[in-house]
Order: C-alpha cells, then sequence, then structure tokens
C-alpha cells in the first residue's frame, strides 16, 4: 500500500533570479518505492516484511523557508507500526522534470537555449476529491523476493576486467566477453538499423560479505521488433517470444535488462569530414528521452541495467546505464572472462543527459 | 459475479493479486484501472499513453483484445501479463 498525500510542482527561474512560473508535476514514484525497498532489504534483509510494509512518500520541508517549499521527500516503510526503513532523495530527483519544464519555457521564448536556470521544489497537501468512479477492484501486491544464488564474489572479480570504475555503492555487474561480442556482431549485422536483446542471468550473494552481484549469462536476441535508423519498438510478441525461451533454458535465470545499439556512424552526416565525424555527438554513448522511458515502465527494479552499444567509425563502444537512487546514471560494470583479445570493443561511460542533434543533419 | 486473478509484467518481478473484478468490465477497463496500482509507467516521452498489451496465461497463451468481457476471456485464478508496446530510440 502507498500513501503519497502531497503533489509535487517546479518553480523555475532564470539565472537572473526572474521567477518562470510553476510546473505541476506527475512523476512517475515506481522507481523511487522500488529504490526504497531495495535499500531497506540490503540493510535489514527481512524481504517478507518488506513486501508487507506501507509505503509513505512525504515532502522534506524547506529547513529556512518552510513548506511548501522542500528540499525534497522521503520515502518510509512501516510494517504493523515498526520503521523497516526510511530513503531520503533530494531535490535533485526532479532534475529531468525540471529540465523537460524549461523546454516549454524556451519555446516561449522566456529562457534561451542553453540559458542556465534553477527550479524550486513545493510540495502541496493533495486535494481530497471524492472518486470519479468509485472502484471495486481490490490490488493487493505480491511481493516478489528477490531470487538469490550464493557465490564467491572475490573469485568472479578475480576473473573480471573492470570498465569505466565501477563505483563502490553500486550494485557490481559482471557481463561476460561472450555477450559483449555478441551484442557487437548483432548490431554489425543491423548495419544502420537498430537492434536489441534482452539480457539474463542471476542475482548472486556473497556469503560472506552479504555483497549482492548482477551476473549476466545470456542475451535474448529481441525478436518481432519494429526496427528503424533511429527506434526499436518492443512488441507484445517481443516478451512472449522472451519469457518461451526463459522458460526453455530452464537455468532459473531471470530478467537483469536489456541492450540495443546506436548506429552512430550511420547517424552522423557523411559529407562531415573524419575528424569531424570523431567529434560527432552520435558517435558517443547516450540514453535518451525513449531509452530512460522504456528503461523506467519495464526495468525498474534497482538492480535493473542497460546495456547501449555504439556503432561508430572506429569501432564498437559498450556503455551500461542503471539505477543509482531511483535515477538512472551511467555506471562501470566487469567484464569476466576478458582475456581473449578482442579489437572491436572499447567500454566507455555514456553521458546521462545527452539528448542529441546534429546540427548540420538537422539543417 | 466478480472473478479474482493474478497479474504480473514481463519481468516476471511485479505480481499483484486483483480481487472482486466485475465480470461486465471490458479488458481495456480492467487494464486502466490495474496499471496505476501496479506501478507501471503509463506515458511516453511526448505525453502520450504507452500501448499495453494483455497476455493470458491459461492453455498455452493468448492475446486478449480490449474490448473482450471479462466474465467472457476470464476464469477465476487465472493469470494475465501486461506487456508494453515501447520505444528505444533517438
Amino acid at each position: 500500500m502507498i500513501e503519497n498525500p502531497f503533489t509535487y510542482a517546479l518553480e523555475l527561474f532564470s539565472g537572473a533570479n526572474r521567477s518562470l512560473g510553476q510546473f505541476a508535476t506527475d512523476p512517475h514514484w515506481g522507481s523511487v518505492v522500488e529504490w526504497a525497498r531495495f535499500e531497506a532489504w540490503r540493510r535489514a534483509g527481512d524481504a517478507a516484511r518488506i513486501g508487507e510494509a506501507k509505503v509513505n512518500i512525504e515532502p522534506v520541508a524547506d529547513g529556512t523557508a518552510g513548506l511548501p517549499y522542500a528540499t525534497g521527500f522521503k520515502v518510509r516503510l512501516t510494517h504493523r507500526r515498526t520503521t523497516l526503513g526510511e530513503s531520503v532523495f533530494s531535490q535533485t530527483w526532479f532534475d529531468q522534470l525540471a529540465r523537460d519544464a524549461s523546454a516549454t519555457r524556451v519555446a516561449q521564448g522566456e529562457l534561451k537555449a542553453g540559458e542556465t536556470f534553477y527550479f524550486k521544489l513545493l510540495a502541496y497537501p493533495r486535494p481530497v476529491d471524492a472518486p470519479a468512479k468509485a472502484s471495486t477492484i481490490e490490488v493487493v501486491e505480491i511481493w516478489q523476493p528477490i531470487p538469490l544464488k550464493m557465490s564467491d564474489l572475490q573469485s568472479l572479480t578475480a576473473q573480471a576486467t573492470p570498465v569505466d570504475d565501477p563505483h563502490p555503492d553500486d550494485v557490481p555487474v559482471f557481463i561476460p566477453h561472450h555477450v559483449i561480442e555478441e551484442t557487437a556482431t548483432m548490431t554489425e549485422k543491423a548495419g544502420a538499423n537498430e537492434t536489441g536483446s534482452i539480457l539474463i542471468g542471476h542475482l548472486r550473494c556473497d556469503p560472506g560479505t552479504r555483497q549482492i552481484a548482477v551476473v549476466v549469462t545470456a542475451i535474448i536476441p529481441a525478436k518481432h521488433v519494429e526496427a528503424s535508423r533511429d527506434s526499436l519498438t518492443f512488441t507484445a510478441q517481443t516478451w512472449s517470444d522472451v519469457d518461451a525461451a526463459l522458460t526453455l533454458r530452464q537455468s532459473d535465470e531471470i530478467i537483469l535488462g536489456w541492450a540495443h545499439s546506436h548506429p552512430g556512424k550511420f547517424w552522423c552526416n557523411p559529407q562531415c569530414s573524419a575528424e569531424r565525424r570523431r567529434e560527432c555527438a552520435y558517435m558517443k554513448p547516450f540514453f535518451s528521452a525513449h531509452d530512460r522511458t522504456l528503461h523506467e515502465t519495464v526495468f525498474s527494479k534497482p538492480f535493473h541495467i542497460a546495456l547501449v552499444v555504439t556503432n561508430t567509425d572506429v569501432g564498437m563502444i559498450h556503455s551500461l546505464y542503471g539505477w543509482q537512487r531511483a535515477l538512472i546514471h551511467p555506471r562501470g560494470f566487469h567484464i569476466l572472462n576478458s582475456n581473449r583479445p578482442s579489437t572491436a570493443v572499447a567500454a566507455k561511460t555514456g553521458d546521462p543527459t545527452h539528448e542529441k542533434t546534429c546540427p548540420i543533419t538537422a539543417s | 459475479m466478480r472473478l479474482n486473478i493474478t497479474a504480473r509484467d514481463v519481468t516476471n518481478q511485479r505480481h499483484v493479486r486483483v480481487q472482486k473484478i466485475p465480470s461486465d468490465y471490458t479488458v481495456g477497463e480492467l487494464t486502466d484501472e490495474l496499471l496505476p496500482k501496479m506501478q507501471l509507467n503509463r506515458l511516453d516521452p511526448g505525453g502520450q499513453p504507452i500501448h499495453f498489451d494483455v497476455r493470458l496465461e491459461r492453455d498455452g497463451g493468448r492475446h486478449l483484445n480490449r474490448t473482450e468481457i471479462v466474465g467472457d476471456a476470464l476464469q477465476d485464478n487465472d493469470e494475465v501479463v501486461f506487456m508494453p508496446r515501447i520505444m528505444a530510440g533517438m
């Protein structure tokens, strides 16, 4: 059960402290709830009670101005009057929504593109309305315990090559070298079109340290997708196919995330010089607004990851994205069994806010 | 008459028990009411609704149409999966 008795708004200001108005927000709270549960579970490990816990979301009042001004919000989990955990999120959680809101002010000419702005977070008690249509349906969440396999993570780490400086606070991710190669081959074969797959494997827990790791074992190529040069649509048939493949494998694997390609060298203007193409934004890893929405919608568990393969003039670049405090960030990972030489793979971290438009192609 | 079913997402990591569904509901009405309660994101970056297909997991599975009547299509203790039609890309 989730109690969320406040609505949130953003007040935008230009760099010169001129108010640009308030924007109501309707954030998707699913990732926040998942993150709070995950934090509580990592601290206490009491999966059963966390699954039954009541979730309460409320603002953290600004210490000076007081409500409605807020510096963030907190998510509290309680079970029969016992607090199981409390996660605090700062107002940076609203950064992307503020960027989206600023776009409307840019369109209206009140803010210049690229101009610095800032925002304040406001929280108002949610109005109590009579429900438009009384629902008789009762919905009870059936908590899915996180399926863990016990495993010595030190020996895994010993076989792995770290990529992009994995952060110690992140759940470590291990991706076998063959998965890196398979996703690169799929990207190459798809040519100018995007391609995708589902990452499957296990969550492993070290019996000594209780540290958890995401260990990818294989990919399931996404079939029945609608692929074009700049988009990839997963259909119902795609998901049915993944379900069937997982059942057939009989390896207790779970879905850990997804992979997709960015055919950057085909997006980049072919008339540009080699030097200019090297600097082209399309040749660099990024996670688009559509990529974010897909990840939020389908892969909202804190351990879910997204692998992006960028096809560039100088080869494939693999970058990984994942959840950190209910926000999607680029992150490091480990490649397992990477002693075999590979000339096609170079891994780099992507830019989380990178929404690219080539000025030359666009004009 | 009312039905009780379970519903899950495509990752098989989010399950809910759904109780007291009026049998004269359409699958579309059931979907629209359930998605927010399952904490599933419903809007794309352009603010347009994300389309979810519903698959019934009985007898090998079949996709349900939004206009089908719950009482005709579903039985007590059935399981359905919500499958988004969703786009990645620029």
